[in-house]
């Protein structure tokens, strides 16, 4: 049982798009109606953001907008132009998302992994505002915009938690 | 059959089809089990380093595939260790024993008198000049491992009870591993447009609105009720899903889903597919309740994806199927291919908890790349896909028990009334793939079977007590027509199954005027349930003399999994208001030989959590004659604040099997709802018997 061969579709028309990405300045060229988070996959090759509902409801697809966590999922690309965009392949070039990604494995903080890209900005975006040492149920709340569900939050919140300890501990 | 010789063993029985030697300082290791975030890959390599005495970093496990197997048939029922991880162990020991033989033969010297370590042959803890790889063409890679092999005692283990890091988690940090990040030079992006539930016709496409607003950019692709677009850039084929999906129209049944599923499930058509005798009497004048658990969805985090070329008269496809081999039989009918042009390869996909749409996405890439030959194809399924595709079967259990005069239950009687738990591809001879149905009618699910008691049984997992009984009945409604699609969920009946048991054994102890602790005791002769039961009791502090409706308690649950596999006690703390909040959960777990202690607390864990979430928060519903789920506000599961606090505990085995290990992806689920359920019930001063436990069912109940 087969489909009908087609002819392969035609590249649709595209349009230039500047982004600021991890510190680098990309000129792309997008379809329109592209997506932040369909640019950053397909275009960048910038995986660690995921789809997961399209729909801003799971925060797999979190990424930075001007240091705020926002759904890449629905934000068009061509309205991020001047915007700089930080996604979790970034974390790793500074301090505090190093602790961030070294407790994650220290905790062993996952089963399937496919919700930490945007679990790690959103709780890099917090621990930088950090005052004090929070609570568990702060730490939960921040997070609750994310879904889990294979049930490792005891751990993604132990290594947030150890983090913020860490982070507050830093020499400085 | 010796607890060794498994299942995997048995279809894999050759040295090659585990383990080879392809580069030097480096072990091949193979298996049919996938990676679903469970943390398989990791374990398995544990147990043959410690068979061969080799650092775990020196292994490679490249992910499962049909082009050499071994075929383990499912990554399922949590047997990758108990089944596939004993097969690599008697491998790798065989290896070992191989290795030392030709090295003695070489020496002059006895096997006895060497050893591998590191894959160098010491003799005297000298190097001989010999190692694994040296030795790698003396060595009868086609001998049969069935007749066993000298394995490690287990008080020589170094690497094996060990928690070792995952040997995945750097690359999920960082990005790139899953299948929905593979990508393809000309990949082309296609979108299929699913029913909105089984049995919906298309009654029209608008192919002419499609084309004036797509043109060459994207291809509509039809046969009977499969549609699909296609297009060279994943932005124009979501468009153009998007723009397809709000103008087709769907002639599909009515489905409503009642609040009280009980009555409604007993009316669907069944098959009596069960009826043990029992004497009335041994029943006696007995207590009886009805237990129910809705629809569940498997709402993985991701969204069903597979990549497929066709190039040269073969199909290659990457797909997240648990069943690769399985899968590949059918999707050979399907297309009209011999097996051996097929290779399916897995990719880790997210958690999947069972049979979601992995299977289906792997078909519908297939079709669509073999429409364009030699252009890949990668199919994503959007959420309301993911949402409204396959979920695990509502289920009613209507409990009967006896007591008699000193407290002690005389009999028991089970009925279950459920869909089937397996529609996987193959079961009951059937395809059961979506696509192949929607295209042919020839090709659609004829037959409902539901997973032979055999292999651990479906809606009957778990169905009899653990409890010392004279006489056990069970009488088993196979629903035959139900509206949804229902198969695998993580646990299968064993959910269900111990939910209801573990609260009816809280109502028995509550009418015997007994401890539900005393009176779980007071029927049990197996020492390891004895084992757990007291272990969790002690450290969650359980009181016997805690009152009850006064909004704070703690409920008490056991099970061992599928009545042979590993044992659970759960005892949970409830606060309980308008709703119930979860404050602590502790755990007793005795698995057997742990292979990796840390992961096994992460499945436990993890299932202790989403078993949460089953219990207070979902179910499939209906609304205006539709599925209600199609996203996660419709069907909303479990989030960070309401996580309690977990303790988990891995006892020590004691007793009879101690030495072998069982599998703990599936043993924390049944026992974590029961326990919730009972601390609520007696928070509440009244039973609570229908999940989930929502606010608007704690009202009434109020």
């Amino acid at each position: 049982m087969m489909l009908d061969p087609v002819p392969p579709p035609t590249p649709a028309p595209v349009e230039p798009v500047g982004l600021h990405v991890n510190g680098c300045a990309s000129d792309l060229c997008l379809p329109k109606g592209a997506t932040l988070l369909e640019a950053l996959r397909n275009s960048l090759g910038l995986t660690a953001s995921r789809f997961g509902c399209g729909l801003e409801q799971c925060g797999a697809c979190m990424v930075l907008v001007d240091d705020q966590p926002r759904h890449a999922c629905q934000l068009l690309a061509a309205d991020q132009t001047g915007r700089i965009i930080r996604t979790p392949e970034s974390l790793a070039e500074d301090a505090l998302g190093r602790l961030l990604i070294e407790s994650f494995i220290a905790h062993q903080a996952a089963q399937c992994g496919y919700c930490l890209g945007g679990i790690l900005i959103t709780a890099y975006a917090w621990l930088r505002g950090l005052k004090g040492e929070p609570s568990r149920a702060e730490i939960a709340r921040t997070l609750d915009p994310h879904l889990c569900r294979c049930g490792a939050h005891p751990r993604i919140l132990a290594a947030v938690a150890a983090t913020a300890r860490a982070w507050l501990d830093r020499p400085r | 059959m010796s607890a060794w010789l498994t299942r995997s063993l048995q279809d894999n029985p050759r040295l090659s089809d585990w383990l080879s030697l392809e580069v030097p300082g480096r072990v091949m290791l193979r298996s049919g089990k996938v990676e679903l975030g469970q943390g398989i890959h990791t374990a398995l390599v544990q147990i043959a380093a410690e068979e061969l005495a080799l650092d775990p970093d020196r292994f490679d496990l490249p992910p499962p595939s049909t082009r050499r197997g071994p075929d383990e048939w499912l990554t399922a029922s949590s047997q990758s260790v108990e089944s596939g991880g004993m097969a690599i162990r008697v491998a790798a020991a065989r290896l070992r024993e191989a290795a030392l033989a030709a090295a003695a033969r070489l020496l002059n010297r006895e096997p006895s008198q060497l050893n591998l370590q590191q894959g160098e042959v010491l003799l005297g803890g000298n190097a001989t000049g010999h190692d694994l790889w040296s030795l790698s063409v003396c060595i009868d890679w086609q001998q049969d491992l069935c007749s066993g092999a000298e394995i490690k005692p287990a008080a020589s283990y170094r690497l094996v009870g060990r928690s070792l890091p995952r040997r995945d988690l750097p690359g999920i940090l960082t990005g790139g591993v899953f299948l929905q990040d593979l990508t393809l030079p000309g990949m082309l992006h296609g979108r299929v447009l699913h029913p909105p539930r089984p049995g919906a016709t298309l009654a029209s496409v608008p192919t002419v609105a499609f084309r004036k607003r797509f043109g060459d950019r994207c291809r509509l692709l039809r046969r009977r009720d499969f549609v699909a677009v296609l297009a060279a850039d994943e932005t124009v084929a979501r468009l153009a899903a998007d723009f397809l999906a709000a103008k087709l129209s769907w002639r599909a049944p009515a489905i409503d889903l009642p609040e009280d599923i009980a009555p409604w499930l007993k009316q669907q058509p069944a098959r009596l597919q069960r009826d043990d005798p029992i004497v009335a009497s041994e029943v006696g004048s007995a207590l009886t309740a009805t237990y129910t658990r809705g629809f569940l969805l498997h709402a993985s985090v991701a969204t069903s994806c597979a990549v497929a070329r066709m190039a040269d008269d073969r199909l290659h496809v990457w797909c997240h199927s648990q069943g690769l081999f399985l899968l590949r039989a059918q999707m050979a009918r399907v297309l009209g291919l011999p097996d051996e042009r097929i290779v399916l390869e897995h990719r880790p996909s997210a958690g999947c908890y069972g049979h979601n749409g992995a299977d289906d996405a792997a078909l519908e890439a297939a079709m669509l790349a073999m429409a364009v030959p030699g252009r890949p194809v990668r199919v994503l399924w959007s959420r309301g896909d993911e949402m409204s595709a396959i979920c695990g079967s509502a289920m009613a259990i209507e409990l009967k028990a006896g007591l008699d005069g000193e407290g002690r239950m005389t009999g028991w009687q089970a009925t279950v009334w459920s869909g089937t738990h397996t529609s996987r591809p193959g079961a009951g001879g059937d395809i059961n793939l979506a696509a192949a149905a929607a295209c042919d009618p020839q090709f659609a699910s004829r037959s409902i079977v539901d997973v032979p008691e055999a292999v651990g049984a479906g809606a009957l997992r778990n169905v009899i007590p653990l409890y010392d009984l004279p006489a056990v009945a069970v009488r088993h409604y196979q629903l035959t027509k139900l509206p949804l699609r229902t198969s695998s969920l993580r646990a299968l009946g064993a959910h269900p199954n111990v939910f209801a048991i573990e609260c009816f054994i809280d109502e028995l102890a509550h009418a015997a005027g007994c401890d539900p602790l005393d009176f779980r005791l007071r029927h049990l002769t197996d020492p390891r349930a004895i084992n757990v039961l007291k272990r969790v009791s002690e450290i969650a502090g359980w009181r016997p003399d805690a009152e009850t409706g006064n909004g704070n308690a703690q409920g008490l649950a056991l099970a061992r999994y599928k009545n042979r596999a590993a044992y659970c006690a759960i005892v949970a703390e409830v606060e309980l208001a308008e709703s119930v909040k979860v404050r602590r959960v502790w755990c007793a777990v005795d698995a057997g030989i742990v292979i990796n202690p840390d992961g096994a607390r992460n499945q436990i864990d993890g299932g202790i959590v989403q078993s949460l979430s089953w219990c207070l928060k979902e179910a499939v519903r209906s609304d205006k004659g539709a599925i209600a789920g199609l996203d996660w506000d419709s069907y909303p599961i479990l989030r960070f604040s309401e996580v309690p606090e977990i303790i988990t505990e891995l006892v020590a085995p004691a007793g009879e099997g101690a030495g072998e290990p069982m599998g703990v992806g599936e043993v924390s689920q049944g026992p974590a709802t029961a326990a919730v359920c009972n601390a609520a019930s007696r928070a509440l001063g009244t039973r609570l018997r229908h999940l989930p436990l929502t606010r608007e069912r704690i009202l009434k109940a109020l």
